[in-house]
């Protein structure tokens, strides 16, 4: 055997062999053709096209020979493709190569061959197109020139086999991507009806896809969304895009869902390139979270509540209004820098951290942990009443509850502490809690350069990527929107400008994209996505948003698209023409064939030339001169591609590949070559092109891209989509792994290879999570779903999938379920603290809270599906509930106390603010009640009130008594006086014991009638008033002492500077009077001294009167005024004990004071003082 | 609750002060009351038999006012003493109390008694002295003011689930509307004390230990023109003071 003769890349050659999966294909009539063709011209019984892989030559068509393929190594052909040139063999008995040759010397008895080999445009020779005889013969110049060309012409069928065979692969991706979607995947068409759609649809919408395919998709629309649906359809005809469109769809149960689009359009089809997503629970989620966060603002506006989230240490994290205003610190003066602490005040601290000490068993160190000790113990809010301490230095008392805050995983993160103040005369009016701003930012769109533009300044601010796409140095605000603008290329301005007006009014999210002109000319392409804030009332005050430099994407595209234009040629050899030009005599000669395509009759050469012309597009007539022209001069072949018009405007596309011929001197005398009608295969890849394109468009809004990885060749495949995803540029096959692999959250590695090893071991499904871990450090939330590729044998070759972008989905979830968990915080912080009760617009419950069981003593089940407030009969249809229906039916709080019935008949005061919420229509569909209970306060008030009153009364009671006990006791004792005088008057010479006796009696008539008189004086201070009348203090002084002071044994010192002034004499008399006579009665001393003094005092008039006695110990210096007190037992010294209670009594009532200075066994100063301007 | 607190303070202060006024007025007063009934005493004494009637008709006023004055001291002591002393709990049967109560009524002469008794048990536990000096004190008082031939006092005990509700009734002239209010007041008489001798303090006293007790007392007309008063003993004492 004879060794294969081998090109020097044979390794490529056969690589290239390989990737047009031709080897062993069924015979394909266009081959056929080409074959027969080249019998016929060469007019050869046989002719071949046969290709060489490592062994053998295979026989892709073949006219004229039974084999389909032979040796290798006996082959002619593997001389051909060692050159470029027709290789021929004229005898191959005579040639001593081939002489031998078993392909010659047995059948098929090959004497002649000639093959021009097939070079692809990398100019690998993948085989030949031969003609074989079994005579010898030689070949014609224009024979070999023809075979040539027709071998030009396998090679574009080889080409276009590959091309076709990528297209289908992708056509097939396309459509399992489309099959796997979890999304909606439809093509509309503007004219209203779907065309095709996604099995989704059938799990979304219960319809099949024969219930949707050509219906019209209005037929499904919610009928209030179809006038949006009309506009937005109407801007898609114009070719806008649609980004996140919202409508309602009617499931076939006859439910609506929330449908959110992302549409192209294909503006010369009409058709629509459609993703949409379901987002009726995540729109439901948004609803229900807004919702709670709406009422739970409207409770915490209601109330008067002060609430601090602080971290673990107690730094404050969180201060509301109610906080600013209960304790006078601004939010940003204390969050992140002070403490809860500051807010407490040291002693209490102190004194709680020492109760909790002995209450828990262990030592609390006085300091934060005193608050929270007990939420963190115990889990549950812990309420105590405290003091605050206002940045002013002022206190009041709060009713405090603290809560832990925990984290999803049950970790406590902070604690959040909810005070009420509960100082009595506070009037209820606290303000809005600052709604949790930082929550709200979840949708960031954080790409290239970002931008912020104030609607009524113009001012326009830029990120310094913004700066770098826009290729201009920083400018100040103002300035900016200008140069921006100059920027921007003019036609798209209009449309920026617009758009932006529309903005304004509908005050929705947007993507664009629009060119830009630099000063040289450079264009770029640039996508923005914007989103404006508004102010309250709903106006756009400002946008804001994020650009990025798309040009480069749009130019591959473009250079996808040239690509795909030249690799695309003839189809089916029945639509190749071919023709002669004899550049002698001008005479152009067509085959039928190329008749038929350009649909013209036979007509003479020389008139052929110009119809032909006429009816090549005229934009086109330059490219076919052009290549003559080069072809004269280079006598190079050429390829080119031009359309045919015809007069009903129709065009066909056509490829036409021409060949100089020459004559025996080598001068070019004339051109030929063939040409293919590609009309379909053109417009079918710009098709596909056009929705790949779409259809990534579509996929990058939405945040969706689609994989596949050859298990066999391990390469792995992205759409751009995917690409964008993981913020890479387009990459090898080689390389893309490794990076892929990079980009994967280094904790999620390892489960994402065993759920993908998984799959391929069982083929199931693909469904799996994971983050990526971008350069940035940011997270990004994949979705994906996939599904294994299984040959023809059943084994796994391959897996292929799509994913989608969730991180904003699941952040949103994230904040949704912190939100969620901060409003149970809340809410149960608030359910510690107060009675919470909501009932629907009738007033009916539907939601009450377990402190409102408690107070009401109904349970639950009892409350729901009841009227509130109506089941009391104290209210029944009264003026105080229609003043309450008529405030919050009319959408105002109300505020105020409400007496309350409980289960058990017992009656309960709250404190009560009511907020209605209102729906669309400004009516109330639901009222919150936040509720205190006031009814200890109310009892107290009450019990203060008959306290007061009981005192009041007790005073009456007394002082009438007092009056009618001294009145009755005189009434005798005033007879035993009259009838003891009468019986003395009766007996003038009455003994003298007895009369000395009458004398005791009247002296102790007097005595008790005077101790009678003292206790009626004592009762009737402060009720009469006595005329005040200018007297001596010192004469009235001097006479006191005449009456009580005996005049041995005692020394009385009246000072000279005793006043004279204008005073109750009754009552001075009475004052000094018992004072004096106590200084008398307690003397125990041989010489009793008495001072009287006086001073003058700013104010006051200041007397003491001091003595010697026995003095007072310091313990009963203010027992002794109490009535009846006297320091000795009674029977020891005969006394009142009324005295000093009587004095007392006197001076406060005249507002002075007294007070005894003294020191056992050092006498006593009893010092008062009397205001000057008492009368 | 700071002021009612206070409030609370100052009513406790001004009990005590009317408690305070009360024995003072009979203690202190008491020693001066002592020497003025003593005095009296010497002096009849000295004075002996012979002297004119004028001068023996006014020592004879003269010691009725003092007595007077002494029953109204002794009387406002027992005022005063009403809630401090004699507070043991004891057995009692309650018709042998009523029994001894009419046994030390001082004259028994014509009078009709009419018990009446609903009662579940006639023993229990209770002031046995005080509930004693109330029972006592109204039909003393049914008697004492009786002003007809024939007397007939009803006296109804029925034992309620907490408390013994007793009336007291009598055919005697009853008490004028208009002075109804006043009978509780201390050394109140309906007429002049010349009539009737009487303190005036008995109702007061009454009226002191049923409310010490926790039960409440009532005048109301008795249907033929006498008396009747209720009252309501409960079962379960809490001092009130």
């Amino acid at each position: 055997m004879k060794k294969s003769i081998l090109p020097l890349n044979e390794s490529e050659r056969l690589k290239a062999l390989a990737s047009y999966s031709i080897m062993d294909s069924l015979p394909e009539e266009e081959y056929d053709s080409i074959t027969q063709l080249a019998s016929y011209i060469c007019g050869t019984p046989i002719a071949l096209i046969s290709l060489l892989d490592e062994k053998r030559q295979w026989f892709k068509s073949s006219v004229g020979l039974g084999a389909s393929e032979t040796a290798r190594d006996i082959s002619f052909c593997q001389y051909t493709i060692m050159g470029d040139e027709v290789y021929e063999v004229n005898n191959a008995t005579e040639n001593k190569i081939f002489a031998n040759n078993p392909l010659v010397t047995g059948n098929p008895d090959i004497q002649f061959y000639a093959g021009a080999p097939l070079q692809d445009a990398n100019g690998f020779n993948l085989g030949s197109l031969c003609v074989i005889d079994t005579k010898p013969r030689i070949l014609s110049n224009e024979q070999k020139t023809a075979l040539k060309l027709l071998a030009n012409q396998v090679i574009l069928l080889l080409d276009l086999r590959k091309k076709n065979v990528d297209l289908k692969n992708t056509q097939l991706e396309f459509k399992n991507f489309i099959e796997l979607s979890k999304d909606l995947v439809c093509i509309a068409n503007v004219d209203g009806t779907f065309r095709k759609v996604n099995p989704a649809f059938t799990i979304v919408l219960g319809y099949t896809k024969e219930e949707l395919e050509g219906r019209p998709f209005v037929d499904f629309i919610h009928p209030e969304d179809l006038d949006k649906t009309y506009k937005e359809v109407e801007k898609l005809a114009l070719g806008h895009k649609t980004v996140s469109f919202e409508n309602r769809y009617l499931y076939k149960n006859g439910a609506y869902i929330l449908l959110s689009w992302n549409t192209s359009p294909d503006p010369e089809t009409g058709n629509l390139y459609c993703i949409a997503r379901d987002i009726t629970f995540e729109r439901e989620q948004q609803e229900s979270v807004v919702q709670t966060k709406n009422e739970l603002t409207a409770i915490l506006n209601a109330s008067e509540f002060s609430i601090i989230a602080t971290d673990l240490d107690g730094t404050v994290k969180q201060f509301n209004k109610g906080a600013e205003n209960l304790l006078g610190y601004q939010a940003d003066e204390v969050v992140g820098k002070a403490t809860a602490a500051i807010f407490h005040v040291v002693n209490e601290v102190v004194k709680r951290s020492q109760e909790l000490s002995e209450e828990l068993g262990e030592l609390v160190e006085p300091g934060f942990e005193v608050l929270f000790i007990k939420a963190r113990k115990f889990g549950i809010a812990d309420t105590h009443e405290w003091t605050y301490l206002r940045k002013d230095g002022t206190t009041f008392p709060i009713l405090l509850s603290i809560t832990a805050i925990k984290n999803s995983a049950g970790e406590i993160t902070g604690y959040l502490g909810i005070a009420k103040d509960i100082s009595q005369d506070k009037e209820a009016e606290q303000n809005l809690i600052n709604s949790n701003i930082l929550l709200d930012e979840s949708q960031r769109i954080a790409k290239i350069g970002s931008w912020k533009y104030d609607v009524n300044t113009n001012d326009l601010v830029w990120s310094k990527g913004h700066y770098t796409i826009f290729e201009l140095d920083e400018l100040p605000e103002n300035e900016l929107n200008d140069a921006y603008r100059s920027r921007i290329y003019p036609e798209d301005l209009i449309i920026l400008d617009e758009l932006s007006e529309n903005i304004n009014k509908t005050g929705e999210n947007f993507k664009i994209s629009y060119r830009i002109v630099f000063p040289d000319g450079r264009i770029k392409q640039i996508v923005e996505i914007g989103q404006p804030s508004k102010n309250r009332r709903g106006e756009v005050i400002s946008m804001q948003g994020t650009i990025q430099d798309v040009t480069n994407e749009k130019r591959i595209e473009e250079n996808l698209r040239n690509a795909n234009k030249l690799l695309d040629e003839s189809q089916r050899i029945a639509k190749i023409g071919s023709w002669k030009y004899d550049l002698v005599t001008s005479d152009l000669i067509w085959s039928k064939g190329h008749y038929q395509i350009f649909e013209l009759e036979e007509l003479p050469s020389d008139q052929l030339n110009a119809v032909a012309r006429s009816r090549i597009h005229p934009d086109d007539l330059s490219i076919l001169d052009e290549s003559d022209k080069i072809m004269m001069e280079t006598g190079d072949d050429f390829k080119i591609n031009y359309r045919v018009l015809f007069p009903d405007s129709r065009i066909k596309q056509i490829i036409e590949i021409g060949q100089p011929y020459r004559n025996e001197k080598g001068e070019i005398i004339g051109m030929q070559g063939t040409i293919q009608d590609v009309t379909k295969e053109k417009e079918a890849e710009l098709n596909l092109i056009n929705s790949n394109k779409l259809l990534d468009e579509s996929q990058s809004m939405a945040k969706i891209g689609s994989w596949k990885f050859d298990l066999i060749t391990r390469h792995l495949r992205w759409s751009k989509g995917h690409y964008q995803i993981y913020d890479l540029e387009e990459l090898p096959s080689d390389q893309l792994l490794i990076a892929y692999r990079d980009r994967i959250h280094p904790d999620d590695l390892i489960t994402l290879d065993n759920i993908i090893a998984n799959t391929l071991d069982t083929g199931a499904d693909l469904h799996y999570n994971y983050r990526l871990l971008l350069p940035d450090g940011s997270l990004k939330y994949i979705l994906g779903i996939g599904k294994v590729n299984i040959n023809d044998q059943g084994e796994v070759i391959g897996i292929q999938g799509t994913i989608q972008d969730i991180t904003e989905k699941t952040l949103a979830e994230q904040i949704i379920i912190e939100k969620a968990k901060e409003i149970n915080d809340i809410r149960s912080a608030l359910d510690e603290s107060s009675i919470v009760t909501i009932t629907d617009h009738k007033g009916v419950i539907t939601f009450v809270n377990d402190k409102f069981c408690s107070i009401s003593k109904y349970s639950r089940e009892e409350l729901m599906g009841q009227y509130h407030y109506l089941d009391n009969p104290h209210y029944k249809l009264n003026k105080f509930i229609k003043n309450i229906w008529t405030t919050i039916g009319n959408g105002r709080n109300w505020q105020g106390e409400i007496l309350n019935v409980a289960k058990d008949g017992s009656f309960y005061w709250v404190y009560s603010t009511i907020v209605p919420f209102l729906d669309k229509k400004g009516k109330p569909y639901q009222y919150i009640a936040i509720s205190s209970d006031i009814t200890d306060q109310k009892k107290a008030q009450k019990t203060l009130n008959n306290a007061l009153t009981d005192v009041e009364k007790k005073n009456r009671e007394l002082d009438q008594f007092a009056y009618v006990v001294s009145h009755d006791l005189k009434a005798p004792l005033r007879a035993i006086n009259n009838l003891s005088e009468w019986i003395m008057e009766d007996m003038p010479e009455m003994p003298d014991d007895v009369s000395a006796n009458f004398g005791l009696l009247r002296g102790r008539v007097m005595r008790m009638e005077n101790l009678i008189n003292g206790v009626l004086d004592y009762s009737r201070i402060g009720k009469t008033s006595i005329e005040g009348q200018l007297t001596d203090l010192k004469k009235m002084l001097q006479q006191i002492v005449e009456t009580i002071v005996p005049t041995e044994g005692y020394e009385v010192y009246i000072a000279d500077t005793m006043p004279e002034i204008k005073i109750a004499r009754i009552l001075f008399e009475q004052i000094f009077a018992n004072l004096i006579s106590n200084a008398v009665k307690y003397n125990d001393k041989p010489i009793g001294k008495i001072e009287c003094l006086y001073k003058s005092l700013p104010n006051f008039h200041q007397f003491t009167i001091k003595d010697n006695g026995p003095g007072i110990a310091e313990e009963y210096h203010e027992k002794v005024f109490k009535v009846f007190q006297t320091i000795e037992a009674r029977d020891k010294k005969e006394s009142t004990g009324v005295g000093l209670s009587i004095v007392q009594k006197i001076i406060e009532e005249m507002g002075g004071t007294i007070h005894i200075e003294s020191e056992e066994d050092k006498g006593a100063s009893f010092i008062f003082t009397i205001p000057k301007n008492k009368k | 609750m700071e002021s009612e607190k206070k409030c609370q303070e100052e009513l406790t202060a001004l009990k005590k002060e009317y408690e305070d006024f009360v024995y003072i007025v009979s203690h202190d007063i008491k020693t001066p009351m002592r020497a003025i009934v003593n005095i009296a005493t010497w002096i009849e004494d000295d004075l002996g038999p012979n002297v004119d009637q004028d001068i023996l008709d006014n020592f004879s006023l003269l010691k009725n006012r003092v007595g007077r004055l002494e029953n109204m001291m002794n009387a406002l002591l027992e005022l005063s003493h009403a809630n401090r002393t004699k507070m043991e709990l004891f057995e009692v049967s309650i018709p042998k109390l009523v029994n001894d109560c009419i046994a030390m009524l001082s004259d028994k002469t014509n009078i009709e008694f009419h018990t009446s008794y609903n009662l579940i048990d006639e023993k229990c536990i209770t002031l046995g002295k005080k509930l004693e000096k109330v029972i006592y004190s109204l039909l003393d008082n049914a008697v004492r003011f009786h002003d007809k031939e024939k007397k007939n006092v009803s006296i109804e005990i029925v034992e309620n689930e907490t408390d013994y509700e007793i009336v007291i009734g009598d055919d005697g002239p009853g008490i004028p509307e208009e002075v109804k209010d006043k009978i509780f007041s201390v050394f109140y008489t309906v007429n002049s004390k010349d009539v009737v001798d009487s303190t005036g303090a008995g109702l007061t006293i009454c009226e002191k230990i049923i409310k010490m007790v926790g039960g409440t007392i009532e005048y109301t007309p008795g249907l033929n023109g006498g008396s009747v008063f209720k009252f309501n003993w409960p079962k379960a004492i809490t001092i009130n003071n």
